[in-house]
């Protein structure tokens, strides 16, 4: 059976009925990010019929829009107004071969969508007002409000962000909205040794140059080699601000060495939605890890992957060093031990985000957690879905 | 022509390749008169002629490239007229290939070009992508975001509204009506099966009429050109493997007597994957077999019997013979004789050598001499007060169509009308109009 219901009426009818019984709800928004986390069983829940900007008051800076609205309207319809969501939500249709635009608010909401401004803007959670959604109980759900802070009551915001649907289904969400910068450049460094120019991005931002976002391709990062390894920082603001700052990145970066370009404009942003989109990974033939370390990390994570036997095909970095997204060729089990045995020896999160449905329910697709987290994990999804009807096996194969 | 080539450098297979074309050079010129390039700029560095000297240069003093060499490599649009009209026989396909190669890897770009000509390759070559950057309309994040300034030409390239996927470009085999003549895997262009559904559409309705069982054959995709003339060659290499290994599956399970393209442009590349392949041990044997199989769509449709059942109006159309089929793959008279066969009056071109200036990704990177020569090509088309144009190269409708109103087809529409197939929307469309 699937189900589509019409309104969260509907819905709190449907997924009580299914409590009642215990049957597996799978929810779908548009299906883009289905292949993310590990396959989930049950019966197709579709909130298609929820779609549509309900409210967008772009001088409050908020917006709230049903759960199945397409991300891609909401930015078009920001972009209108010379407004974004800071936190630059990725793409995951290009990387999963669903197709490009198609992914919903909820989804990304349900999967904590973030781009390489998190370094400096933070991830859905952090831009999530309010939400009204259907617990697995069929409870109709309303929390938070149209402001940031929220002094009454827990911030159910954080929890339901990243949960994979696994807590309630999202109907509608409020988000807050940012006014989009004048102007971004991007200036690139060239041809260091892959050490020195993350440590290049680590001094920067540790510096006060406020920039947004910080990349390292790699040299051989087929099919978007640059042909040297490639240190990306970019600087976003009023025009005097961004300038004046480059001035003062020129100067940070002189005793790296190596050559320095900038990109303006369209160049700018078309590089940083492919890095935000994992491009330079995800046209490679191989199974995507998507690992989370201390940015000073980073590099000890490729370089001891690199020495291993592990079949590592291609891998850049985002936040500094503190994301790396690696590619290897595919194995029946995603190479997940030896992958997360390097990966604990640094203490950092290793997520399968592209496998086949077979690996992915055969192997951890997300970091297992320390018992004492497992056991609150457990605690709050049974407070929201005791009969472990939603999304049934996508976080965890337990529950 | 007299080389000097060290003997380290000739150890090099490629290089050793190259010396041997630049051998058979005698420059005598005759090219230069027909090449595109120097007929518009004038410039012999910019003519076949000069462009191999600048590569003979290059590779004899194992310099790296610079900036004026790629220039002069970069306006080249491989049209390999040059090679139908040289005397000697000069390979210069497989030593503008080489040379390319060299600039990628010896030469420092400017970044943003880099970045340009890496994003082109990516975006051209998946569908989803590609299909996306297309979508401007209505889309904040569509094209203008996804593409660097100059890559916006893609929005002029694109029809006003996309069609959806096809089915049809979905692995899967669609059996032959009546007796099995052949078996053939259809390569599914990969801008094609974004820009123009149809003409995959039409080609397997009638390939299957004729008698033709139908392949879509599973991990086949993007043929590796466009990665090939911007001079990514690992990458191109990977996409000709895919496509190797997919349809020797093919041969093995079902068996194949053809592959049939029709793109001439990825055609011309797929002939050439024997050679691309020639010194790999695992890859060579079944590359050269697949080589040795694959065919222009119009040569097969000749060789299955076409019919015309009279149901298509005998419209005038002018016949705008793609560089990949006439000079890449010395294919001329077959598209011809099919649609005199199919009732249609077909009218020759006048300068029909000289390219439309598509050339796979060059109309977007030299958009200056891309543009002269479609307005060449179109004063020389227009001059025939044609109905219709027709073409064997989606890369060359997309060029030609920009600049005119006269309807576009693919050369597969029109014979597929002909034989019991609908009439070309294209066609529809401009009638109504
Ligand atoms: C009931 C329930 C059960 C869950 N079970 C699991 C589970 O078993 N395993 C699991 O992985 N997730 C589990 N999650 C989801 C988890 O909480 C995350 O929300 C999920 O991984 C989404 O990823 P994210 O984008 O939030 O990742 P991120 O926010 O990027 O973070 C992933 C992890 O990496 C860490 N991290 C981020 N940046 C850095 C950095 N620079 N340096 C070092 N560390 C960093 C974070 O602290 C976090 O622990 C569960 C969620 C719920 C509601
Ligand atoms: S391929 Fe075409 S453009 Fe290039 S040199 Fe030959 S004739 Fe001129
Ligand atoms: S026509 Fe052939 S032999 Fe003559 S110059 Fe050109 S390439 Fe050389």
């Amino acid at each position: 059976m699937a189900f589509a219901p019409a309104d969260e009426q509907e819905l709190s009818q449907v997924v009580a009925a299914a409590a009642a019984e215990a049957r597996p709800l799978r929810i779908t928004g548009s299906g883009s990010k289905a292949g993310i986390g590990r396959p989930s069983i049950g019966e197709e829940l579709s909130l298609r019929a929820l779609s549509g900007v309900v409210l967008y008051e772009p001088e409050e800076l908020v917006l709230i829009a049903g759960a199945a609205t397409p991300i891609a309207g909401i930015e078009a319809l920001l972009a209108s107004h010379n407004q974004h969501l800071a936190f630059e939500p990725m793409d995951c249709g290009p990387l999963l071969g669903a197709g490009a635009g198609q992914g919903t608010v909820g989804g990304l909401v349900a999967v904590n969508a973030s781009g390489p401004r998190r370094i400096k803007a933070g991830a859905a959670r952090d831009h999530v007002l309010g939400f009204r959604c259907v617990t697995g109980r069929g409870e109709i759900v309303k929390s938070g409000g149209r402001v940031m802070k929220n002094v009454t009551g827990y911030d159910l915001s954080k929890l339901v962000a990243g949960s994979f649907g696994t807590l309630a289904a999202l109907t509608q969400i409020t988000l807050k909205t940012l006014p989009a910068p004048e102007t971004s450049q991007t200036l690139v460094l060239l041809g260091t040794e892959e050490q020195a120019g993350l440590l290049a991005l680590r001094k920067v931002s540790g510096a006060p140059l406020e920039a947004s976002a910080l990349a390292l391709l790699p040299k051989g990062a087929a099919p978007l080699d640059l042909g040297e390894n490639a240190a990306a920082i970019r600087l976003e603001g009023p025009e005097i601000s961004v300038a004046q700052r480059l001035e003062d990145l020129r100067g940070l970066l002189k005793p790296f060495g190596g050559g320095v370009e900038i990109l303006g404009g369209e160049s700018s942003a078309s590089l940083w939605r492919a890095l935000r989109d994992a491009e330079p990974v995800a046209s490679l033939d191989g199974h995507i890890w998507r690992v989370s370390v201390a940015p000073s990390d980073g590099f000890a994570l490729v370089s001891a992957l690199k020495e291993s036997a592990l079949p590592l095909l291609g891998y850049f970095y985002d936040w500094a060093g503190g994301l790396v997204w690696l590619c290897m060729a595919d194995a029946e089990d995603a190479h997940a031990k030896p992958l997360r045995a390097a990966v604990d020896r640094l203490g950092g999160h290793a997520t399968l985000i592209r496998a086949s449905a077979t690996t992915r329910a055969a192997v951890d697709v997300f970091h297992p957690q320390p018992p004492a987290l497992a056991a609150l994990s457990r605690r709050v999804k049974e407070s929201f879905d005791p009969a472990h009807i939603l999304e049934r096996g996508r976080l965890r194969a337990e529950f | 022509m007299e080389t000097h080539f060290s003997l380290a450098a000739l150890a090099d297979p490629d290089v050793a390749q190259s010396e041997k074309i630049l051998r058979a050079c005698v420059h005598c010129g005759f090219c230069t008169a027909t090449c595109p390039t120097f007929l518009l700029t004038g410039d012999e560095l910019d003519s076949p002629r000069g462009r191999i000297y600048l590569i003979k240069d290059m590779l004899e003093n194992e310099r790296p490239a610079d900036a004026r060499i790629a220039r002069h490599l970069d306006r080249c649009l491989s049209c390999l007229s040059c090679m139908t009209t040289c005397p000697s026989s000069v390979h210069y396909m497989h030593l503008v290939d080489h040379a390319r190669a060299h600039v990628e890897k010896s030469f420092a770009r400017p970044l943003g070009d880099r970045l340009m000509r890496g994003l082109l390759a990516l975006v051209l070559a998946r569908p989803a992508l590609f299909r996306l950057s297309l979508r401007g309309a209505g889309l904040a994040r569509g094209l203008s975001g996804l593409l660097p300034g100059r890559l916006r030409g893609l929005v002029a390239m694109a029809p006003r509204t996309l069609p959806e996927p096809s089915t049809v470009d979905r692995p899967q085999v669609f059996p032959a009506q009546g007796a099995r003549k052949m078996r053939v895997a259809l390569l599914n262009g990969c801008a094609q099966t974004v820009l123009d559904t149809r003409i995959n559409e039409a080609t397997v309705r009638l390939l299957t009429r004729l008698g033709a069982e139908v392949v879509v054959a599973q991990g086949a995709g993007c043929c590796g050109a466009l990665a090939h003339h911007l001079g990514k060659a690992s990458q191109s290499h990977a996409f000709a493997r895919k496509n190797i290994e997919a349809w020797t599956r093919e041969i093995e399970a079902g068996g194949l007597d053809h592959i049939v393209i029709n793109t001439s442009g990825c055609g011309t590349s797929v002939k050439d994957y024997g050679f691309m392949f020639r010194g790999d041990a695992q890859l060579a044997e079944k590359a050269a077999r697949i080589s040795a199989m694959a065919r222009d769509v119009s040569e097969i449709v000749a060789a299955l019997d076409f019919r015309s059942t009279g149901n298509a109006a005998p419209l005038r159309i002018a016949y705008h013979s793609a560089c990949s089929l006439q000079h890449g793959q010395k294919i001329t008279q077959e598209p011809l004789s099919l649609l005199k066969a199919a009732g249609f009056e077909t009218l020759s071109v006048p300068e029909g050598h000289i390219c439309c200036g598509s050339a796979g990704s060059y109309n977007l990177l030299q958009p200056e001499i891309a543009t002269q020569l479609r307005d060449r090509k179109l004063a020389n088309i227009e001059s025939l007060a044609p109905q219709v144009i027709a073409a064997g190269n989606l890369g060359c409708m997309v060029q030609i169509g920009s600049g005119t109103g006269i309807p576009v087809v693919h050369t597969v529409e029109l014979l597929d009308w002909a034989s019991g197939g609908p009439k070309p929307e294209a066609l529809t469309a401009a009638a109504g109009a």
